[in-house]
């Protein structure tokens, strides 16, 4: 039937010539225009989650931002005043900079241990999969527990570290490590940074799988060591998972709440206070949503910038590829 | 092509069908906090009728689930006894607060339950709070001691919630300790100092029991100080902050002085930090409820403790922090309200239900009726609390207390710290609780 039919077809196109081709081509649009709107009501249901859970949450944010609400439920327009309200507060610039520190300091270490977890695991070496096993109970473990965990670690009356050093007779008496205010915001960075390099090392560590060895054979005949070969193969391969793990980590940093409440409630005073425990604050303990929203609006932005840097340099990575 | 044609037909009325349900969501949303609360009865409906007492369900949250086994046995027999079913959850202490403002903003609060009573004036601004005296029998009104009804009259027509539990705060010693080190039990308030400074030999034992965290606990352990060095809060109408004065200023500079005896960790710690070094017997001093006490004998019977009601001030003046919790009605249906205060009344007036706790806790009355009972008559540790409650003070119950409390935990952690100075840290708080009065 179908040797049948095409030189049919085939005779029937030459016969009748241009005009049918064009019906043909019509044809061919419109149903590539019918596919496409099909294609976009599948998206429908899922843009419509997106609409009632992120759209419309960040309008009502935004909004919020210009408003007071009194204690009996009044709301009053109040324009930028939740903003130079925040401005104005002299433990701002203590919130930002922990912001700042926090950021910094866990991105990078979550990314160069994690990195070096994966290095490590790349390899070959006896009781691989039992260290493997190990290596991801961090990540598996609620962040929870482990900020309750971290917390007792760091305790100053029966903390693990204040008794190892007595039985050391490293010191006289405990160390309050989450009420120093030089050390608080640091022993919160441990936890987080332990909590997440298993995640991030074993994302590594799969693209590190997709790397083909032909490429380390070919520079190692050609004499590369070991160093050159990570610097010009694995890195460069790399660099795209690089890029996704920096922005991942930066919006994690930025939103990260739960340890630093569990651990040290953003005290001692400010020391380890950012502005997602500031928003909590001011929300929750102040009652303030005004000043929360605007504080969420500005955190918003600044990680709406972080992804709209990542995806610009997403897309000319790719088109470079 | 049919088939394709019923495809595409499914998914255009599923994208339809989600995208409606999900703006109909938002739309609803819209209203907030000024919806209609939980109940959806007329507000002056007569006395509850008995077919409607037995299908009532009443919603009531505690905080804290020691209550637990004692409310549930009153809730059987008042629902044995009346028909009407009274479901309590129990949540915890720790976030207490935001729970309730979480409720309040989504619309879930329960018919009535558990508030400090320095978080009842806020409540009560909010909206949140409908006044137990509408509701409550007279007769049982009139019982409350007169401490009760003053604290708790915060529009002045009469107890806005009902006392669950009362305690006051006498400062509790360890008088062996106290002789180990050669010192003289305090008989003013300046002397704890002394008494810390001498008792101190951390880690096997601390000078003094408090902290600085950010919660209430941190301005509950300053309070007695400042208030009986003769400090006020705020001025008569509660309109700025009075506590800028030599007595706020001393106060800060104690509760500095003595935090450097406190075990470590007060910086981010609660009162459960000290209770439990207490409960270990490595404390030897502190102002704080007298549940501790049961706690340390359990732990270290051989342990040795003694209370002073009230120390006195430069003047001989006394002052004990009262600490009332409460239980207030939130539905605005009158015959869930009434239904909800019998139960309070049921439970709270009877010495089967809560006469163990008083005495277990160390608790003090606040009803006249609970003199007879055998804790306030039996239990010589509450015989000797009991007259600390007529010069017993609460926390003020201006709305902005929660946010006062935590100006002062930052502001007292940073003298405890050395960023501050007392003046300074007194003035800083002053200003910004200026502000937030006039707010």
């Amino acid at each position: 039937m179908g040797i049948l039919r095409n030189p049919h077809s085939y005779l029937t196109f030459k016969e009748k010539g241009l005009p049918i081709l064009k019906k043909n081509r019509c044809q061919s649009v419109k149903r590539h225009r019918i596919k496409k709107l099909q294609n976009t009501a599948y998206l429908l249901p899922l843009f419509a989650l997106i609409v009632v859970f992120n759209v419309y949450p960040v309008m009502q944010m935004i909004w919020g931002s210009f408003y007071k609400i009194k204690m009996n439920g009044t709301e009053i327009f109040v324009n930028l005043e939740n903003y130079q309200k925040i401005l104005s507060q002299d433990y701002m610039l203590q919130v930002l900079g922990n912001t700042v520190l926090w950021v910094v300091v866990t991105v990078i270490l979550k990314n160069l241990i994690g990195l070096g977890l994966a290095l490590v695991l790349n390899k070959e070496f006896k009781f691989k999969k039992v260290f493997m096993i190990f290596a991801v109970l961090p990540w598996a473990t609620p962040w929870i527990i482990d900020s309750i965990t971290f917390r007792w670690i760091f305790d100053g009356l029966y903390g693990y570290i204040n008794s190892l050093l007595f039985s050391l007779n490293l010191i006289q008496q405990p160390i309050d490590f989450l009420g120093n205010e030089a050390f608080a915001i640091w022993a919160v960075i441990c936890c987080n940074v332990w909590s997440a390099i298993p995640f991030v090392g074993f994302t590594y560590l799969a693209k590190l799988y997709s790397i083909p060895q032909h490429l380390y054979e070919a520079t190692s005949i050609d004499g590369a060591g070991k160093i050159k070969q990570f610097r010009y193969i694995t890195l460069p391969l790399l660099m795209p998972t690089v890029k996704l793990m920096s922005l991942l980590t930066t919006l994690w940093g930025l939103n990260s709440f739960d340890m630093i409440y569990t651990m040290t409630g953003g005290g001692p005073i400010y020391a380890s206070e950012t502005i997602v425990t500031q928003i909590y604050r001011q929300g929750f303990v102040f009652a303030d949503t005004g000043v929360a929203n605007a504080l969420s609006v500005l955190s918003f932005f600044v990680m709406f910038a972080f992804t709209l840097v990542y995806v610009r340099n997403n897309n000319r990575g790719e088109q470079l590829d | 092509m049919k088939k394709g044609f019923v495809r595409k037909v499914f998914a255009g009325l599923l994208a339809l069908s989600v995208l409606a349900v999900s703006l109909t969501g938002c739309i609803q949303n819209q209203g907030g906090g000024s919806s209609a609360p939980v109940s959806s009865a007329g507000e002056n409906s007569a006395d509850v009728s008995s077919a409607e007492k037995q299908n009532m369900e009443l919603d009531y949250f505690h905080l804290g689930d020691w209550p637990e086994p004692i409310f549930t046995q009153a809730a059987e027999d008042y629902e044995a006894e009346t028909g009407i079913h009274v479901n309590i959850e129990y949540g915890t202490w720790d976030g207490g607060y935001e729970k309730y403002l979480t409720m309040i903003n989504s619309d879930t609060l329960p018919d009535g339950g558990f508030l400090y009573s320095q978080w009842t004036g806020e409540f009560y601004e909010r909206g949140v709070i409908n006044p137990i005296y509408q509701f409550g029998s007279q007769e049982f009104m009139d019982d409350f001691t007169d401490a009760v009804k003053e604290s708790l009259n915060y529009t002045g027509d009469g107890v806005i919630s009902y006392p669950f539990i009362s305690s006051i705060r006498p400062y509790i010693y360890r008088p062996e300790v106290l002789e180990q080190a050669g010192v003289a039990v305090p008989e003013k308030i300046e002397d704890i100092v002394t008494v810390a400074q001498a008792t101190h030999d951390a880690p096997n034992m601390y000078g003094y029991g408090l902290c600085a965290g950010r919660n209430k606990y941190t301005i509950e352990t300053w309070l007695p100080i400042f208030w009986t060095l003769g400090g006020e809060m705020f001025n008569e109408d509660n309109t700025k902050a009075a506590f800028n004065s030599e007595a706020g200023v001393k106060a800060t500079q104690m509760f500095s002085d003595l935090a450097q005896t406190a075990p470590e960790g007060y910086l981010t710690s609660d009162a459960i930090l000290f209770e439990n070094v207490f409960q270990e017997g490595k404390l030897s001093q502190l102002i704080y409820g007298g549940w501790v006490v049961p706690n340390l004998k359990n732990s270290h019977p051989e342990a040795e403790y003694a209370i002073v009601p009230a120390l006195e001030g430069p003047n001989g003046e006394k002052v004990c922090l009262y600490v009332i919790d409460t239980m207030a009605i939130f539905t605005k249906d009158t015959d869930r309200a009434k239904a909800l205060t019998g139960f309070f009344e049921f439970a709270k007036g009877d010495e089967k239900y809560f006469g163990q706790s008083y005495s277990d806790y160390n608790l003090v009355p606040d009803m006249k009726r609970q003199y007879d009972w055998a804790f306030a008559s039996d239990n010589e540790l509450v015989k000797a609390m009991i007259p600390c409650v007529d010069y017993a003070r609460q926390q003020p119950m201006i709305p902005q207390w929660s946010q006062v409390t935590d100006i002062f935990s930052v502001e007292l952690a940073s003298v405890c710290s050395g960023q501050k100075t007392a003046e300074q840290a007194i003035a800083d708080a002053e200003q910004q609780v200026n502000q937030l009065l006039s707010e």
